[in-house]
């Protein structure tokens, strides 16, 4: 659904109030999907736990399944036989969904210069933040994701796709 | 002095009814905080802190977060009963709750008693009746999802929940014998009084075996760690929720916390003496208040016990519930019936 | 103007009718149980109607709590394929089946309409109460009680020695 305000400033008072509500529900409750495909896995299961606790930001529901999972951390080197499976999944999770690459593998190949890794997760889906690193430490994670809680709360969700394209222009 | 007029009694009732169900959901959504709070505690973590002072705003933020979401049904999936299944879950959640005094009976407005919804003759079979109405959430839940892992969830699930039925209903059982009576104001008023002066007429300090019972009992009925091999994610990806986003998969966990909330009062009622507590002759609100309190105990023991307790196998739950469960309750039946056969005077009723 | 108890019973008794015929007439035999689970949830409001607390919830814990739900359960695991019914070949299946309920059907309507039936004494209203059933249960019938138990411990032992032979019998053909 998409509203067009026509510059009415009541009306784009309160869409905006409520843009802002809906920004800060989704920003502040992601559960994140379980996806650790290598080293950095173990990077991040440190990140949810004791000394780091992404739990802090309301990210503790690590669920299982893709249904009921926002964010995708795509934690590890991605092989050119996991890639479909990959993209199965992300198809899978209901809109709105976010994608973090974490460590360098995912966003770029990493040291894995050759034809069995994909380089870089961004081939197949779109990545809203890259955490660089190999592995990244726990807080260079948590910084990425507070850099996605900023680009969630910088989102229009009940805008029409015109008014978003003037938006970009102006 | 008439009859009071019909009108204002509904009026009562629904209202009594809209309070409860407000009531209910402002304690499923702040169970959610208290155990995500607890449980980090015990994992020596901090858990949920920034939405708000003390993170009191994360399930605010989860609800906005899941009432915006994408509304799905999966391919293959049988609409109907796609739709109906949580909504069967959370109604069967909440009904339960309608039959538990959370107060004194003889607080009445225009003769409907207000600390209560309604008192069938049933009593306590009422909630063993809905709760078996609820199994059909789960069943459906997975069979409509058209998926392997929600199929094997859903009969892992129902298979559980029609085992542990058995052990729940003998160990209700000799409560009930105690009471002489289904009812469950019946039940409270018996157990108000001392033991020896100090020690409060509660049912825990006579029937131990059958609150043991009901306790693991109530833990698997409501699919609590450590019985909650349905929902886990190390081998069914999630269950019988596995297809289930957005607003449908909050609808099956309001019912799951609200039938742990319906669990506790229930255990509640029967073993620790429902609202009765110091002072309450004298000021009958004060028993809501300790009624709260006892579910904030049990509240606080499921969560305890979550956080502690690794996750049963399925033959093993499933040999506790047959082998272990159901001749203790009937042991514990026995014993029960001889001694208030012997003493007729410990016993209620006719 | 009908009376409140007679509105209550002309919902239940035209629940309990529709989805009996919504049972019948589903291709999905899920959606048959689901429509059966509706009659006897309205089944158990006449019951209650008539006075008959005990018969009521006792017909919603046992039927349709667990009785029902293992129908579901052979459906679920005999029909995962699918979720369709079978299809049969007996020659002449169906107007033969029309026209032996036509014969039942016409013949009850036929009994119904030549019997007059009276009207009964109202039993007290605490007749259907747990109380009442219990000692009538265990004073004038505890034998036919007596029996049916032994009538039932009777299909659990069968049971359990059917599935063990299935089991024993399979491990031998595995040696």
């Amino acid at each position: 659904m998409g509203m067009n305000t026509n510059g009415n400033p009541v009306l784009t008072t309160t869409v905006e109030a409520f843009e802002k509500l809906i920004n800060w529900g989704r920003a502040n409750a992601v559960w994140p999907f379980q996806f650790g495909l290598a080293c950095c896995a173990i990077e991040m299961m440190a990140t949810a736990s004791a000394r780091f606790d992404l739990a802090r930001f309301g990210a503790e529901m690590m669920r299982a399944s893709p249904r009921q999972s926002d964010l995708m951390i795509v934690a590890g080197r991605v092989s050119q036989k996991m890639g479909p499976v990959l993209r199965y999944l992300y198809d899978q999770m209901l809109e709105p969904k976010w994608v973090i690459a974490m460590g360098d593998c995912s966003s770029c190949g990493g040291v894995y210069n050759n034809y069995a890794v994909i380089q870089g997760v961004d081939k197949i889906v779109p990545v809203d933040v890259y955490v660089a690193g190999c592995p990244p430490s726990p807080d260079n994670l948590l910084y990425g994701f507070m850099k996605l809680q900023e680009k969630i709360a910088k989102d229009h969700p009940l805008r029409s796709q015109k008014v978003l394209k003037e938006l970009k222009t102006l | 002095m008439g009859s009071p007029p019909i009108l204002a009694v509904l009026a009562v009732i629904v209202a009594k009814a809209l309070v409860v169900i407000v009531v209910l959901l402002t304690a499923f959504a702040y169970m959610t905080w208290l155990e995500r709070r607890l449980i980090s505690r015990f994992q020596v973590r901090i858990g949920p802190n920034r939405v708000g002072p003390f993170g009191l705003m994360q399930p605010l933020a989860d609800g906005i977060k899941l009432f915006f979401k994408e509304d799905f049904v999966p391919a293959g999936a049988d609409k109907v009963l796609y739709y109906l299944a949580p909504g069967l879950a959370m109604v069967t959640a909440f009904t339960a709750f309608a039959v538990i005094p959370f107060g004194p009976p003889d607080v009445q407005l225009f003769g409907v008693p207000l600390f209560q919804i309604s008192n069938p003759n049933a009593g306590i079979l009422f909630v063993l009746a809905v709760t078996s109405i609820g199994i059909y959430g789960i069943i459906l839940g997975g069979w409509s999802s058209n998926s392997k892992y929600s199929l094997l969830g859903a009969l892992r699930s129902s298979a559980q929940l029609i085992s542990y039925e058995l052990g729940v209903g003998l160990a209700i059982v000799g409560v009930v014998l105690l009471a002489g009576t289904l009812q469950l104001p019946e039940i409270v008023k018996e157990q108000s009084g001392f033991f020896f002066g100090f020690l409060p007429r509660w049912n825990i300090f006579v029937q131990p075996l059958g609150f043991l019972l009901l306790l693991i009992g109530a833990t698997a009925e409501t699919n609590r760690p450590p019985f909650d091999l349905p929902e886990s994610e190390q081998e069914l990806v999630a269950g019988f929720h596995t297809e289930y986003g957005g607003m449908k998969f909050a609808a099956f966990f309001v019912a799951e916390y609200v039938n742990v909330i319906t669990a506790s009062g229930v255990a509640t009622t029967l073993f620790l003496g429902g609202w009765q507590g110091p002072f309450v002759d004298q000021f009958p609100i004060l028993g809501p208040l300790w009624f709260v309190v006892k579910i904030f105990a049990f509240a606080f023991f499921f969560i305890w016990i979550r956080a502690t307790l690794p996750r049963i196998r399925y033959d093993q739950l499933m040999d506790v519930g047959w082998k272990l469960l159901v001749p203790l309750a009937l042991l514990n039946l026995a014993i029960t019936s001889v001694i208030v056969l012997i003493w007729p005077s410990l016993g209620g009723g006719s | 103007m009908p009376t409140l108890n007679q509105i209550i019973f002309w919902f239940f008794a035209f629940t309990a009718v529709a989805s009996g015929i919504v049972m019948i007439t589903r291709q999905k035999p899920m959606q048959s149980a689901i429509a059966f689970l509706v009659t006897l949830l309205s089944l158990a409001g006449l019951y209650l109607l008539l006075d008959a607390q005990f018969v009521a919830i006792l017909q919603i814990i046992i039927y349709a709590g667990a009785i029902l739900v293992l129908i579901l359960f052979v459906i679920m695991l005999l029909h995962s394929h699918s979720g369709e019914g079978s299809t049969s070949k007996v020659p002449l299946q169906r107007p033969v089946a029309i026209l032996l309920s036509l014969i039942l059907f016409g013949g009850s309507i036929y009994l119904f309409a030549s019997t007059d039936f009276g009207v009964a004494s109202t039993p007290p209203s605490d007749m259907g109460t747990a109380q009442n059933v219990g000692h009538t249960l265990f004073d004038k019938f505890i034998l036919p009680f007596e029996v049916a138990s032994i009538l039932l411990l009777t299909g659990l032992i069968g049971a359990v020695v059917l599935a063990k032979r299935e089991r024993e019998d399979s491990s031998n053909d595995a040696h």
